[in-house]
């Protein structure tokens, strides 16, 4: 098991926000997690990365307790794409990708420059390295966060140990195409042998392309297991409090999922139509 | 998301980055020099540069040139000039170091207090170091001021650091008024001290609230020069940490970065180079938020360059500064304090107007 996270319980300002949670990822496996807003999503990444450390129970990477850890350990062995990042001097996407490295007192300038330069080509952004960061788009500045992780685990597997990589909400500001894009590297660093997890809002795109979907759910585990049978479920409507139509759309291996808006989308049409008779 | 372009150039350019940095520290390097030498040579008895360079070269028992000549470039200007360039670099890196800290670069010892505090233990140990303090005067001796004035320097950036900083983020509106109302503190706590003090203590006191190299001589730069060398250099090494805490604690942390460590050195960073430079030079206001700004604008944020630039682009400042403040009310002398804040401040307020076009400053 790469990640093992044990009974965990965060407290935050005297209240449990999350736990007791269990869960184990092995080698090779993209898990995505989704909730509603506040269900503890980004508390529970934050406690396997380390950020976090439990009340009650452990988070083991590779079978040894992460509390245990120094950071630059972990960083070998993990990275992390936070949920939002702002930079408040002029660093250009170069710079702030090799920051990656920049704990790295083993790695020479070469293998440093090579290694950016790769990662940045793997989020589309070769021609980038020497504009600003601060200048971006929203979405560009998502990607260069991505390529700094990925700068900063290097290959998927190195030593016989798999790497993790752990995501929050790595697609929420980017157009479609680059939604794929991401999940794309995703996929083709747990193919490699690596192990994901990533917090997503759009429920489609967690079924494409995980092995397995938590559900979280006022800091617990709602529902954990691979997209299929949790969506044929019902898990998802109950949680979220939507109607969801799961679809089988002919020649997708994976079933879509399809919202039911019409209750909700029919009341402000109602409205915008009052003012216009009194 | 897969198209491999372009990375042939990223590395040329990258090393055209590099060539010009080195290219920015040996132009500053040059300009102190040739500063450091005109400042030598002005003043009451006028010495042209070659002269002076002669004489330097000549050493401090140099026979080839009148004795009064060598006294004056090497007992009176030569340890004044050396202190001004060790007090800019210790300001410009106070400055550069604490923008890194908060992660904001109108982050600035002077702006937000620390001086004061620095001026605060400063006055308080000559004001009460033949009262209260007494005892802690006996005991540290000629170094009783400097560390004075660098646990003031501490007490204020700890403070200020408590409070606008939370779950590793900095409210830049709440760090910046924090800092107005701690320097106000100190403030009056200085008047309240000025009003025990007798006529000595209060010139010495009004020395220090406007900052001045007078009377620098060189036992006064043996004791406190060797320690602000070794803060520079330790400055130097937090380089690539301070680099990592751009992006956020958790970032930093996640990328192996061990937080609380670089965060403690940096305050203490903080609180040495101000505590020395005010204890030595008095208030001194904005090298801390000219130098590091106008060099990120040059030549980037990275602060393996920024830390040794700024030392010596606070040093070509001060050095510079000094030499308007003996030469614009000659035969007087004004404080440098003026001089810099008539220059820094409207500074600051272009910072500020610029701030609002700007995204994410
Ligand atoms: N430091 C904190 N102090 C108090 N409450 C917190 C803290 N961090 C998170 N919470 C609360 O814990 C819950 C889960 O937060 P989070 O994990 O960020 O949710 P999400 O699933 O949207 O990522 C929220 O209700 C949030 O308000
Ligand atoms: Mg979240």
């Amino acid at each position: 098991m790469v990640l093992a996270v044990e009974e965990i319980e965060i407290v935050a300002a005297g209240r449990r926000i999350l736990g007791p949670v269990s869960l184990e990822l092995g080698a090779g496996s993209l898990t995505t997690i989704v909730g509603p807003n506040g269900a503890g999503k980004s508390t529970l990444v934050r406690a396997m990365s380390g950020e976090l450390r439990p009340a009650r129970g452990r988070v083991r990477l590779h079978g040894r307790d992460i509390a245990g850890l120094a950071p630059a350990q972990l960083a070998t062995r993990r990275a992390v794409l936070p949920q939002a990042s702002t930079i408040a001097f002029p660093f250009t996407v170069n710079e702030v990708v090799a920051l990656a490295l920049g704990q790295r007192f083993d790695l020479d300038a070469a293998v440093r420059q090579r290694r950016v330069g790769k990662a940045l080509a793997a989020v589309d952004l070769s021609g980038f390295g020497d504009r600003l960061y601060q200048r971006l788009s929203g979405g560009e500045q998502q990607r260069v966060q991505l390529a700094r992780v990925l700068c900063q685990s290097g290959e998927p597997v190195e030593d016989a140990e798999a790497k993790l990589l752990i995501l929050d909400e790595p697609t929420s500001s980017l157009d479609i195409r680059h939604q794929v894009g991401v999940l794309t590297i995703a996929r083709r660093f747990v193919e490699a042998g690596g192990v994901v997890v990533a917090v997503l809002h759009d429920l489609n795109l967690a079924a494409a392309f995980s092995d397995r979907m938590i559900v979280l759910e006022a800091g617990t585990i709602a529902a954990d297991d691979a997209p299929g049978p949790l969506l044929a479920s019902g898990v998802l409507s109950k949680v979220f409090g939507i109607d969801m139509t799961i679809l089988h759309p002919g020649g997708w291996s994976r079933p879509a999922i399809l919202p039911d808006f019409s209750d909700h989308g029919d009341t402000p049409r109602k409205s915008r139509h009052l003012p216009s008779e009194a | 998301m897969s198209a491999v372009r372009g990375s042939v150039s990223t590395m040329g350019q990258k090393r055209d980055r590099w060539r010009s940095r080195a290219a920015a520290i040996t132009l500053l390097a040059v300009a102190l020099l040739v500063v450091a030498i005109l400042a030598i040579g002005i003043g009451p008895m006028a010495l042209p540069p070659m002269r002076v360079l002669k004489i330097l070269l000549g050493g401090p028992d140099g026979r080839s040139f009148p004795i009064g000549e060598v006294v004056i470039v090497w007992q009176i200007r030569l340890p004044r000039v050396v202190m001004a360039m060790m007090v800019g670099a210790m300001l410009a890196l106070g400055g550069a170091v604490m923008q890194g800290l908060f992660r904001n670069p109108l982050a600035d010892p002077t702006i937000l207090g620390v001086s004061s505090g620095a001026a605060l233990g400063a006055v308080s140990m000559i004001v009460l170091g033949s009262g209260a303090l007494g005892p802690v005067a006996l005991v540290l001796g000629g170094y009783a001021l400097p560390i004075a004035a660098f646990a003031g320097a501490l007490t204020v950036t700890l403070v200020l650091y408590a409070i606008s900083t939370q779950a590793g983020s900095t409210s830049v509106a709440t760090m910046l008024l924090a800092g107005v109302a701690l320097a106000a503190f100190a403030a009056a706590i200085m008047g309240y001290l000025v009003f025990l003090s007798d006529d000595t203590q209060l010139r010495d006191i009004t020395f220090w609230s406007l900052g001045g190299l007078g009377g620098v001589t060189w036992d006064k730069v043996v004791v406190s020069c060797p320690v602000m060398l070794v803060v520079a250099a330790s400055a130097i090494v937090m380089a690539r940490g301070l680099d990592a805490l751009v992006l956020g604690e958790a970032e930093a942390f996640h990328m192996g970065l061990r937080v609380e460590r670089l965060k403690k050195q940096a305050i203490l960073l903080v609180a040495i180079a101000t505590g020395l430079a005010v204890a030595v030079a008095g208030i001194i206001g904005f090298v801390g938020i000219v130098v590091p700004h106008l060099l990120r604008l040059a030549v980037g944020a990275d602060h393996r360059f920024l830390l040794p630039a700024s030392c010596l682009g606070g040093a070509l400042l001060i050095v510079s500064a000094d030499i308007g403040a003996r030469m614009l009310v000659s035969p007087a002398e004004l404080p440098i304090g003026i001089i810099t804040a008539a220059i820094g401040a409207p500074f600051f307020l272009w910072l500020l107007m610029r701030r609002r076009s700007f995204v994410g400053f």
